[in-house]
């Protein structure tokens, strides 16, 4: 039956007959649920996946034109994702270009992408300790691409249905994923929901464990090079700043202290820690840093995980960038020195 | 436009394809060959139309040319020889070739070499410039050697634009192909035909989208850090780098013979599983293969040859080699890949005059490193990042981790790398798995002729292509270009 042979004309036109069925029935499958986009008809948003969050982010604003709803921008890593700007009415038109993993070249890139539409009033430029090491880094990769490259929109690609299928299993089971906000913000809303519930972890031992395994990873398999390729980007990042009259506002996020301890266990990674700290504040001057020992930074509750923080600790951060809260400290390079000597006694 | 590109599959492929039969079922035969020229011009223009004139100039200028040619052939008496007309002929499109390829290149080493402080021009490649120029080159000759037997404009336009070889090739002769676009045969549907061409054109889909474009994205970052790269990154850049070309290249041409067979119009072979070869000359008797030919029918032969002796045989040899790789690009690297080919080619001659052998294994083993090693110069932007490569490979850092070893990196009795040694090209441990992958399918399995030509007509088949052609189709989000583009 299967060897059995086939008339010419019938096996051509079977095969494209089935092409166009197969493809059909996809392009209809993934334009309804839409994984990619807005739509909601079957699928709401919330049930719907973050796939690639570079290009989401860019496509938003650049492809589909909302830049014309913003007049500022957050960048930063994840750590920086939580900051809400739509819930501060001084940050009513911010967008949040942060992004996991967010290299200080892809900062600049991203920058330079946003002066070539309009000029933003206010950068807040998150920076953080894994921006200066070696291995994480990756300065000699080109960026472009990670934010051009493909397209998530197109609905006859194996990535979109399998994310298709994924967003309506989400919707059928009512488990919702983690998604974007209009303003760039994250809405972690599984995690939400379960402290909500009362069920999300909070635990001591918790942090402590996630913390080792992210020290593990980060530093004792990828043993920590200091990079000073980073400086050269952020200077640039402060250059364009400064010729195009940005208002910059550099700001280092929280960590969990958990995650302090472990950085500041290790002789050599606490070495370039001090030193990034420095770089940062003598190239910029005025950095709000709230890592380290603050009582907020010790409460587990303030944390999904040891380097991603809740919204609690977000608002709390934009009040103390217009001066309504004491969360952190403001570093200049008059109190750097001392405050580097008494970090770790602040840290136990 | 890009054969691997939604634009030409829904659209450009299926309105060409009907209205040339439809014309021709009318017996507009004529109208069809414009059809055709109208469609692959605009196929042509899809990229940038600034360069719709150039093509065209030189498709006149050398048809006027080989016109004139083949004329004074037949007239005995003339005041210039058709010798002197030919080489007018070729001149004037190595110069436009040269103006378009190599000026940059001769201003920048100009400066070099004397001092000047000429600027570059900075002049944009246009498309598929080498290949229509060799294509039109080679007709010049014919024409010259009276293998031209026909002056039609049409049917000479047709042959140098027909959209399938336009862009990358195959380079084609003026004999092989006119007969084919005035056959009979070729003026009405044949589902046969359609069948074979669907079946190529899948797997030439399925090695772009799908194979050559996952090794593109390690062995770009690899050339891109050529300084960080520790032994295991430098061995899976180049060889991601080897994988990518032949399977990026060898797929353009199984997508273009597929997408000419639709049209009942067979165009020769490229590639016939070159990485299979047991000695450089078998290489070039499987990579390129129309390149190779053109090198020899118009290159090697009017030098020469071998009648001449055998040091003069290998000057033939190497300076063949040394235009082979100047034709790639404007650049040294080229010109040293071009070298070292050629050095290779030479020593093996020598090597089969004193009637030495080898065992066959590890002959396959000395070419493919070879090749593998070669295809470096071919890629690296500059020397000192051909140099990184090759030093890490041979005496790079060298990063398995001793303590805890077993503990860390033996899973399930299979041994797996650790992603921590290939950061630097964005890859995780399944690149040593597509790389095994990828050698099984180039060494062991039958290549896409070979495929083509032990292909029946039944269930299994249909299946096989359904699954080729919806897997490499969903692959089709991210289009890249094809790497001979930018030759």
């Amino acid at each position: 039956m299967l060897h059995s042979p086939m008339p010419v004309r019938k096996w051509t036109v079977i095969a494209i007959s089935i092409i166009i069925a197969v493809l059909s029935v996809v392009y209809t499958f993934n334009y309804i649920i839409d994984p990619f986009g807005s739509r909601s008809w079957v699928v709401e948003q919330r049930y719907k996946p973050i796939v690639k969050e570079r290009s989401e982010k860019y496509n938003y604003i650049f492809y589909q034109g909302n830049i014309k709803n913003f007049d500022s921008l957050i960048m930063g890593s994840s750590r920086a994702m939580k900051i809400v700007p739509s819930n501060h009415p001084q940050m009513k038109h911010c967008y949040n270009f942060a992004f996991s993993m967010a290299s200080n070249r892809e900062k600049l890139f991203i920058l330079n992408e946003w002066l070539k539409y309009k000029t933003p009033k206010t950068l807040y430029l998150g920076i953080d300790f894994l921006n200066f090491h070696h291995e994480v880094e990756h300065p000699n990769q080109p960026v472009e691409s990670r934010f051009i490259q493909g397209n998530e929109g197109n609905y006859l690609s194996h990535y979109a249905l399998k994310m298709g299928i994924k967003s309506l299993k989400n919707s059928i089971k009512n488990r919702p994923e983690t998604f974007f906000e209009f303003d760039g913000s994250i809405n972690y809303y599984a995690d939400d929901q379960r402290i909500t519930n009362g069920t999300f972890d909070f635990s001591l031992n918790r942090y402590r464990t996630i913390a080792e395994s992210i020290y593990e990873e980060r530093f004792v398999k990828l043993p920590y090079r200091y990079t000073t390729k980073s400086l050269d980007y952020l200077r640039e990042i402060k250059n364009l700043c400064d010729a195009h009259r940005i208002k910059l506002v550099v700001f280092i996020p929280p960590e969990q202290l958990e995650a302090t301890k472990m950085i500041v266990a290790d002789p050599h990674v606490y070495q370039n820690y001090r030193r990034y700290k420095r770089d940062v504040v003598n190239m910029f001057g005025t950095v709000y840093d709230f890592s380290g020992g603050w009582e907020e930074n010790r409460n587990t509750e303030n944390f999904y995980d040891v380097w991603h923080y809740r919204s609690i600790l977000a608002d709390k951060m934009v009040k103390r960038f217009y001066g309504v809260e004491t969360f952190g400290i403001i570093l200049t390079k008059d109190n750097i020195d001392d405050y580097l000597i008494h970090f770790h006694e602040k840290i136990n | 436009m890009l054969f691997n590109s939604y634009e030409f599959i829904f659209l450009f492929l299926p309105v060409t394809f009907f209205v040339y039969f439809w014309l021709n079922k009318k017996r507009l035969t004529q109208a069809s060959k414009a059809w055709l020229v109208f469609a692959s011009l605009f196929f042509y223009s899809w990229w940038n139309i600034i360069y719709l004139p150039l093509i065209l100039g030189s498709i006149l200028f050398n048809f006027a040319v080989g016109s004139t040619i083949s004329k004074m052939n037949i007239v005995q008496k003339k005041r210039i020889s058709p010798k002197v007309m030919l080489a007018f002929g070729i001149v004037s499109n190595i110069l436009l070739l040269g103006y378009f390829k190599y000026m940059d290149f001769f201003i920048a080493n100009t400066n070099m070499l004397i001092g000047t402080q000429w600027d570059l021009m900075h002049i944009i490649l246009p498309l598929g410039i080498s290949f229509f120029t060799f294509t039109q080159i080679a007709y010049l000759v014919d024409a010259y050697r009276n293998e031209v037997k026909e002056m039609d404009y049409l049917n000479y336009t047709l042959f140098v634009t027909f959209f399938p070889h336009l862009l990358a090739g195959p380079i084609l002769h003026h004999k092989e192909m006119m007969p084919q676009f005035d056959s009979i045969k070729s003026k009405a549907i044949n589902y046969r035909n359609i069948a074979a061409g669907l079946f190529l054109f899948s797997i030439g889909l399925f090695k772009k989208v799908v194979i050559a474009d996952t090794f593109a994205q390690w062995a770009n970052a690899g050339f891109e850090t050529t300084q960080a790269l520790n032994l295991i990154e430098a061995w899976a850049t180049s060889l991601s780098y080897t994988f990518q070309l032949y399977f990026d290249f060898s797929g353009y041409t199984d997508m273009a013979l597929g997408v000419a067979l639709m049209f009942n119009i067979r165009l020769p072979i490229n590639f016939n599983s070159p990485y299979k070869a047991r000695n450089i000359q078998d290489f070039w008797r499987r990579w390129h293969i129309t390149l190779s030919r053109f090198l020899r029918d118009y290159i090697y032969i009017p030098l020469g040859g071998n009648r001449n002796g055998e040091f003069k045989t290998y000057a033939n040899l190497f300076t063949v080699f040394l235009v082979g790789g100047l034709w790639h690009g404007a650049s040294w690297m080229f010109i040293i890949w071009g070298a070292l080919h050629g050095t290779a080619i030479v020593l093996h001659r020598a090597w089969q005059q004193m009637g030495l052998k080898m065992n066959s294994i590890l002959a396959w083993f000395i070419t493919f490193n070879f090749i593998n090693i070669t295809w470096i110069f071919f890629r690296a932007k500059d020397w000192d990042a051909a140099k990184n490569i090759l030093s890490a490979m041979s005496a790079g850092n060298v990063v398995f981790p001793l303590g805890g070893f077993f503990d860390h990196y033996c899973h399930l009795g299979f041994f797996i790398f650790s992603d921590s040694w290939i950061t630097n090209i964005n890859a995780d441990k399944y690149i040593f798995w597509y790389l095994v992958l990828a050698i099984g399918i180039t060494f062991f399995f039958r290549n896409s002729h070979e495929l083509l030509q032990q292909m029946k007509l039944n269930t299994i088949s249909l299946v096989f292509f359904i699954i080729i052609f919806i897997v490499s189709f969903s692959h089709l989000s991210g289009v890249h270009e094809f790497l001979y583009f930018n030759f």
